[in-house]
């Protein structure tokens, strides 16, 4: 196990942000921590990176306890925020890198070509040395996650890492770290982008107000949303009322939302079947989404 | 070594903010030079332009180092290394001071040199003795600062009301036996003012060997509270969350 978590707590004042937690993530797994704002995932992420005190319980990294044994942690953890700070603005980009890696305990000897290879990893060889304050906040990213990795970490911590991104680059920073992933890499990933999530994660944890909600499959987390995928049904005049849709009536115009559990030939059939003698202008299907299955819990 | 490392890197980055540079060792030096230029300038007070400047120079730049990397989010990756983060802290203000030491020299020789004035060093090498230990005693000053200010909100603040009264209890301005009786003493823990007595005895040719035993004693404890206070700094950090990465 890469990452093992018992119990573990931390209230500030009388806030409970974490209660209680417990979770396994296998060496090479990536997992994926969901949960609304202030469920306590930053909390998690900032005791696992060994900056934040738990207040009761333990975990360990690669065996080594955040507590005790937070300079072994430390070496084995890469970690990576978004946001604008964390950076040397006025260095360039291989200054603030190469600086970073001596920290996490690079030595001099092969130091260059390591930092030229990590940033040519992450598209920054152009860039390398102009000052890090004239990067857009893509290549900040970039260099942030640069910095993460540059010391070949067992277990990555990563916390939204694509917040702010476009899509391109947001793509960009996910292909990356599934190259990462190549090499046995564990990733503990937090993130509001559902995409890097569906993309990225084998599992996911749900945090609720500071608790495991949830711990499951990808596949199966999203499968708890009941349903497999959402038809939806637009025409005019009278319209039909099958079992279990809900239908929205707009003057003369009508939409059916219908969730089935599964959508095939049969499925398909029923439908028509249903719909026959109608006035259908429009029909559409969307596979569920992990976002369905999140909504879902998070209101519950 | 992570030392160096942290040296050559803060040299780097104050070289990036140069202007700030150029405030505090050229700027700063020279007003403090036309000031006493007005009478001959003696080796005593160009001593004590040199000091004042540092010393002003450490509060602003040595002293201010943890706090500003704290503001940009650049302390909570630092204590995430491995390394020791009291050296890099120690790098730091050492290259701060040496580069700050080594500009304020520079402006102060080549405005001497310029305006006509020969200033006469008695025992070089002692004066060379002792400016080094005013580097040495500034990393102290600006290390031991520097964590105090983390614990802080008003560092900026406190670092401008530390400037005059030390300046002060240093006997910069004025001799310290001036000063009122009862203040006197606190003059004794300010390490700048054994400093600058030793720098002044080896301009004259009377190098007080008290005064630089003095100096060095302090600086040390400088160092170790220094270090006392950033274990301090860093523990709070931890049991508080007070260091963000965002
Ligand atoms: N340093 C702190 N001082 C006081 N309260 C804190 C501190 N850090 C976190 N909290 C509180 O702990 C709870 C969990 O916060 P945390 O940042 O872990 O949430 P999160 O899941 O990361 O949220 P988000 O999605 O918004 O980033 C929140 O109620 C937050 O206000
Ligand atoms: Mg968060």
């Amino acid at each position: 196990m890469s990452i093992v978590v018992e119990g573990l707590s931390r209230s500030f004042g009388g806030v409970r942000a974490l209660d209680d937690v417990s979770f396994e993530v296998a060496s090479g797994e990536v997992v994926a921590l969901l949960g609304v704002n202030g469920a306590g995932k930053t909390t998690l992420t900032k005791i696992l990176s060994t900056l934040l005190l738990p207040g009761g319980g333990s975990a360990r990294i690669m065996g080594h306890d955040v507590v005790g044994e937070a300079k072994a942690c430390r070496s084995v953890t890469g970690v990576v925020f978004g946001g604008d700070g964390g950076l040397y603005g006025r260095l360039s980009g291989r200054d603030n890198l190469r600086f970073f890696a001596m920290l996490a305990g690079l030595g001099r000897r092969g130091l260059r070509a390591r930092v030229d290879d990590a940033l040519e990893r992450v598209g920054l060889g152009a860039a390398a040395d102009r000052a890090v304050q004239t990067y857009s906040k893509g290549m900040r990213q970039r260099l942030h996650l640069a910095v993460g990795f540059i010391a070949s970490p067992q277990v990555l911590l990563l916390d939204e890492p694509t917040v702010g991104l476009d899509v391109i680059e947001a793509q960009r920073l996910r292909d990356t770290v599934r190259d990462l992933r190549t090499s046995g890499l564990t990733v503990l990933l937090t993130s509001h982008l559902l995409v890097d999530v569906e993309q990225l994660a084998d599992r996911v944890l749900l945090l609720q107000d500071g608790r495991i909600a949830e711990d499951l499959p990808l596949a199966s987390f999203t499968g708890l949303a009941g349903y497999a995928a959402l038809v939806v049904v637009r025409g005019r005049g009278p319209h039909p009322v099958p079992r279990d849709a809900t239908v929205a009536v707009d003057g003369d115009t009508w939409e059916l939302s219908l969730r089935v559990r599964r959508w095939d030939a049969s499925v398909f059939a029923e439908l028509g079947q249903e719909l026959a003698g109608y006035e259908v202008s429009d029909l559409s299907v969307r596979e569920v989404r992990l976002e369905d299955a999140f909504t879902k819990l998070a209101t519950a | 070594m992570i030392f160096f490392a942290a040296m050559r890197h803060q040299m780097a980055l104050m070289r990036a903010s140069w202007q700030f540079l150029v405030l505090l060792g050229v700027l700063q030096p020279v007003v403090y030079l036309l000031i006493v230029l007005s009478s001959n300038p003696t080796a005593a007070t160009v001593t004590a332009v040199m000091l004042m400047s540092f010393w002003g120079s450490t509060v602003w730049s040595g002293a201010g180092i943890l706090r500003r990397e704290k503001m940009e989010g650049t302390l909570a990756p630092t204590m995430l290394g491995v390394r020791d983060p009291r050296l890099v802290l120690l790098g730091k203000t050492t290259g701060a001071s040496l580069l700050i030491l080594v500009v304020i020299s520079a402006t102060v020789s080549l405005f001497l040199l310029l305006s006509g004035h020969a200033v006469v060093i008695a025992m070089p090498f002692w004066f060379a003795v002792g400016l080094a230990l005013v580097a040495v005693t500034g990393t102290a000053a600006g290390f031991l600062l520097s964590c105090l200010f983390l614990l802080s909100r008003y560092g900026p603040q406190l670092s401008a009301l530390a400037v005059a009264p030390v300046t002060l209890l240093s006997g910069l301005l004025i001799p310290v036996s001036v000063l009122p009786g009862w203040i006197q003493p606190l003059s004794w823990v300010i390490n700048l003012r054994w400093v600058q007595e030793f720098l002044g005895g080896a301009a004259r040719g009377a190098p007080d060997f008290t005064a630089l035993g003095l100096g060095a004693v302090l600086t040390v404890v400088y160092f170790v509270l220094g270090a006392v206070a950033f274990e301090r700094v860093a523990v709070l950090a931890r049991k508080e969350g007070t260091l963000d990465l965002s």
